[in-house]
């Protein structure tokens, strides 16, 4: 049975538990420790170590999927989790005045030690409607990049799961 | 109480972080060998420390070690092993202890660098003492 990985990135309170517990088959493992960063974001908990779930495909590949911590604090993880990974989903939250700017800075701490493929989920969109998401797509094009990038609710397993096949996808392709 | 103030509870004040250093400077002094003490929050922010060290940088121990607690609790939950609050990495030149904290407003995450010929016994006694008095000072908070 093949094996594969995917890492979920990116900001504090963007959804990457969620997302990882909306799409496993396994119960998630969670390392979760009280969120003492109010100023950051207001949630109660927050990830300090990773999280773990798996979904099987119908070739009977299994699909490892690892959750990060958002804060800067944790990126001396982030490259030590992505070794290995077929590629990175990176959940943005929208609402951040300084969404571009995560954007930006995770995509660089993430492809700083290793070359990897992306996927970009934008969260929190309807918090937010007024902001256009062309700011993300004009600064993919400014690096040259054409990473997929989808407006996405976390918790909803269908967005979750366009992520990852857009991931496979690009894979695929590039794979030929 | 309203949201805001629940949630702004949770942040460490300056007179916590104050009270907590009395302590963990006691246990610095009062044990041979130990180097250095760290208090974090279990999210990885350092709270107090006390140090004859200065080789290192605090900021980046407390995210380490609340992230390598978090962790070790995990894999001794899946191992269905249960009630683990410390853990002790012994290296060459040196040793460190990692202890949960489990004050009930602000839990904390204990960090104790020592020398490699630290008594143990007289460390983990004193590291107890230390722990029960955090968690008096949390409940005055």
């Amino acid at each position: 049975m093949q094996r594969y990985k995917i890492v979920f990135g990116g900001t504090m309170g963007a959804g990457k538990t969620q997302a990882i517990t909306a799409l496993s088959e396994i119960p998630v493992l969670q390392t979760e420790a009280l969120n003492t960063d109010t100023f950051a974001h207001a949630k109660m908990l927050t990830t300090v170590g990773i999280d773990y779930g798996e979904i099987s495909l119908a070739d009977d590949s299994k699909i490892s999927l690892y959750g990060t911590p958002g804060q800067a604090r944790f990126q001396f993880m982030w490259p030590l989790i992505a070794q290995g990974a077929l590629g990175i989903v990176l959940l943005i939250d929208h609402s951040n005045d300084g969404a571009l700017d995560d954007l930006q800075s995770y995509l660089k701490a993430f492809g700083e030690s290793q070359q990897h493929e992306f996927v970009i989920g934008v969260t929190h969109v309807d918090l937010r409607p007024e902001k256009s998401l062309e700011p993300y797509r004009q600064y993919l094009q400014q690096i040259k990049q054409s990473y997929p990038l989808f407006a996405i609710d976390a918790r909803r397993k269908e967005d979750i799961l366009l992520l990852v096949n857009s991931l496979i996808s690009v894979l695929e392709y590039k794979v030929g | 109480m309203n949201n805001f103030e629940q949630v702004k509870q949770r942040q460490p004040t300056a007179a916590f972080a104050q009270a907590v250093r009395v302590p963990i400077s006691e246990l610095l002094l009062e044990v041979s060998g130990v180097q250095a003490v760290l208090l974090a929050t279990t999210d990885g922010l350092e709270v107090a420390n006390a140090s004859v060290r200065k080789d290192f940088d605090q900021a980046k121990v407390a995210a380490v070690s609340s992230s390598i607690l978090a962790m070790v609790q995990a894999f001794i939950g899946e191992i269905r092993l249960s009630g683990c609050q410390s853990l002790i990495l012994d290296a060459d030149n040196g040793k460190a202890f990692i202890q949960s904290i489990p004050c009930e407003k602000h839990p904390m995450v204990m960090v104790v660098m020592t020398a490699s010929n630290v008594l143990m016994g007289q460390l983990f006694h004193a590291m107890r003492e230390c722990s029960s008095r955090l968690q008096r000072i949390d409940q005055r908070f």
